[in-house]
């Protein structure tokens, strides 16, 4: 659905966008993860046509975004991270002058418009002024605005920043149902879990590098083997160390009180191998567990490398 | 294609709908006329008190001559002409700039809709709001027509000679808020644009215009047949300058004289004079359309996010690209599926870590010259491979069409 090929851009000597090359399925929801400036807004942007790339290709369903910007601009909806609405404007009347401005004409976008405020649960607000709407509430409406044209690629750039638990939540039941539309989505988040419980699949990046890109499962699962160990001991303590010491897979080890924390780099079979013996030279364990994986630790992990 | 009914621009559609909810219009349009009548208000009684201009109310009673009216449409006129020069710079300068704040640009930009076609949807929703300003003080123009004889051409011409003006400060207008991030900004350079536009070549040619006619009488003073004056280009500079075709039309309307008729009988210049005469206001009006034309044209320009000229394109990438490499001088960790080519390779290549893992991350970021040698090796052996099967392919499928 979406191919990006050696996209560079450059605003004045700082480079925000480094050779990306990414590749998204048709019907995958992507979450876009990365501490600000690493250039998730400025590939979006330049996905929608709204940003020049230096050097680059971008393909929409095959389509050369530079040259068929038109063609494009239909097939992708756009969600920036601001509101972008008319306080003076009733809902549906948003709705209708976005639909005049894709050409479709009043009554389709009536229909259309009514369908879409369902699926983002504001149907009881056709009526009212997009003024009187609250945060959640206008970044569902602009959701749906989004939508009214029947893009295939929804882009939604920190789509959560400044929600309340509860409208994220909603958010994310909408995102769900667009998904299983077979809409593609694009997303680009601070808040990971959340990233990790709709999308499919993910793309870290960091200064205009994508260092990861990959199944949600796969890079958890992946994340999991660099996450540390944490043994807790009984009795024997000093037995303990001296076998994690000798064993190879261990790399780092800090003690604290009863718990010992290793850096281990190995499979399932190995720390198995390592509990055993353990065991066998009669520390006593009362704990052995290792940090399941999830995208918080991930993310910190690999953008660690760079403080900001 | 009959059928097709011209759609309203979407633009102009949501700004007069927005427009009619706001008070600021209606206010402004209430103080505006209530100058203009008291202007009226004070013409009137000033004709009547002097005895006219020109005699309106002659003291003895013996002859009212009327005519001292028309005045009331000159001063008004040009009342209008002031106020239009300070509303629509007003009006048209926040029209993109004020979006912009709004954070609604960027949204109207992922559009279809063409720039040129929001710019002018922008300049029509000004003018339109100007437009009002013109009808709801023709009551207070038409005091002229009841008691001084003019008649509705007149007017209608003025409204025309007055919108021209309008379309071009407002082309302005429009340009400046594209061009320019904040209103204020905006404002402030359309009011500088409009000065240099309107009425910096006018002060520069009356002024050379009136330097040339002193210097002219101080050397044909003495001479018996003085040559016919050749003031150089100047006077066709005044033609292009986009406010004297609305003065040249006050005038006319007055029956006084055209700007051309005041030239010759200035003796200035001699042939071209009477074509000048006839040609001034359509020219004028031309030329300030051309000039509105430049200065929207120049508005899209600047809102069109992509602009279709040739990047420079880095030369080391443009060598990478023409020995077919792939440009990526960091690692990539995720071979996309649909890269031309790309399957046949990934299938010799050993599978790719998705993620890989915090240390070698480091090292790669530390020593990228080890990570980048990998993929060129791989990728420089491929190539013949690539090259033969697509065609193999292309080949296969017409015959097994052509079988089945």
């Amino acid at each position: 659905m979406v191919e990006i090929r050696n996209l560079t851009k450059t605003y004045g000597k700082y480079r925000a966008l480094n050779n990306l090359n990414l590749h998204i399925d048709k019907g995958e929801i992507f979450g876009f993860v990365g501490p600000n400036g690493a250039g998730k807004t400025t590939t979006m942007r330049i996905i929608c046509g709204l940003l020049q790339a230096d050097w680059g290709e971008v393909y929409v369903d095959g389509i050369d975004s530079l040259n068929h910007n038109e063609l494009i601009k239909r097939k992708v909806g756009y969600v920036p991270d601001f509101f972008g609405v008319y306080d003076n404007f009733k809902v549906m009347e948003y709705m209708d002058f976005y639909g005049s401005m894709y050409g479709i004409d009043g009554e389709t976008v009536r229909k259309t418009s009514l369908g879409l405020l369902d699926l983002v649960n504001l149907s009881d607000k056709a009526d009212s002024y997009v003024d009187g709407l609250s945060r959640g509430m206008k970044q569902r409406l602009c959701v749906a605005r989004a939508l009214i044209h029947n893009p295939q690629l929804l882009i939604l750039d920190e789509p959560a920043s400044g929600l309340d638990p509860r409208a994220r939540f909603e958010l994310k039941e909408i995102m769900k149902n667009l998904g299983s539309m077979g809409k593609t989505i694009i997303i680009s988040s601070h808040i990971l879990p959340e990233l990790g419980e709709m999308c499919t699949s993910i793309g870290v990046m960091e200064k205009g590098n994508l260092i990861a890109n990959g199944k949600v499962e796969e890079i958890t699962k992946q994340s999991r083997q660099a996450n540390p160990l944490t043994i807790q001991i009984l009795e024997n303590k000093d037995q303990a160390i001296q076998i994690l010491r000798q064993t190879p897979q261990v790399q780092k080890l800090s003690i604290r009180d009863n718990e010992i924390i290793i850096a281990f780099c190995g499979e399932e079979a190995d720390m198995a191998q390592l509990l055993s013996n353990l065991i066998l030279s009669g520390v006593k364990v009362s704990g052995f567990h290792r940090e399941e994986g999830n995208l918080e630790t991930l993310f910190l992990e690999i953008t660690g490398g760079e403080k900001r | 294609m009959s059928h097709t009914k011209k759609k309203m621009n979407p633009i102009l559609r949501k700004e007069l709908r927005l427009g009619s909810r706001s008070i600021k219009i209606p206010l402004a349009l209430m103080f505006y006329n209530i100058v203009l009548a008291l202007i009226a208000v004070v013409m009137i009684f000033s004709v009547n008190a002097v005895g006219g201009i020109s005699g309106a109310f002659s003291s003895n009673g013996d002859a009212i001559d009327f005519s001292g009216f028309l005045y009331i449409f000159q001063v008004i006129g040009w009342t209008q002409l002031g106020i239009t020069l300070l509303i629509v710079p007003i009006l048209s300068a926040g029209s993109i700039s004020g979006e912009r704040e709004k954070q609604t640009l960027e949204i109207m930009l992922t559009t279809p809709e063409k720039p040129f076609s929001i710019i002018w949807g922008k300049l029509l929703a000004s003018l339109s709001n100007f437009i009002m300003f013109i009808v709801t003080s023709i009551p207070i123009m038409a005091i002229s027509f009841v008691l001084g004889g003019l008649n509705w051409f007149a007017l209608l011409g003025f409204i025309v000679m007055i919108l021209v003006v309008a379309i071009l400060v407002g082309s302005i207008g429009v340009f400046c808020s594209s061009a320019f991030k904040k209103t204020i900004a905006s404002i402030v350079m359309t009011f500088l644009i409009e000065f240099g536009v309107l009425f910096l070549p006018l002060i520069i040619c009356g002024g050379v215009l009136g330097v040339e006619a002193i210097a002219y009488a101080a050397v044909t003073d003495q001479m018996m047949n003085p040559p016919d004056p050749n003031f150089g280009p100047t006077p066709f500079i005044m033609i292009l300058t986009p406010l004297t075709g609305f003065f040249d039309y006050m005038m006319r309307v007055m029956n006084l004289t055209s700007i051309a008729e005041i030239l010759r009988e200035a003796d200035m210049f001699g042939v071209i004079t009477p074509i000048l005469s006839y040609a001034w206001i359509p020219v004028n009006v031309i030329i300030s359309g051309l000039l509105s034309f430049f200065f929207l044209r120049m508005a899209a320009r600047k809102l069109n996010p992509i602009k279709k000229r040739k990047k420079k394109v880095p030369k080391q990438m443009e060598a990478q690209k023409l020995q077919g490499m792939p440009v990526a001088p960091q690692p990539q960790l995720y071979q996309p599926q649909m890269m031309q080519g790309q399957p046949q390779m990934q299938e010799q290549m050993p599978p790719q870590p998705i993620y890989a893992p915090p240390q070698p991350m480091q090292q790669a970021a530390a020593v990228p010259p080890v990570q980048n040698v990998e993929p060129v090796q791989q990728v420089a052996a491929v190539p013949p491979v690539q090259n033969v099967e697509p065609v193999q392919q292309v080949g296969e499928v017409p015959q097994q069409t052509l079988q089945e």
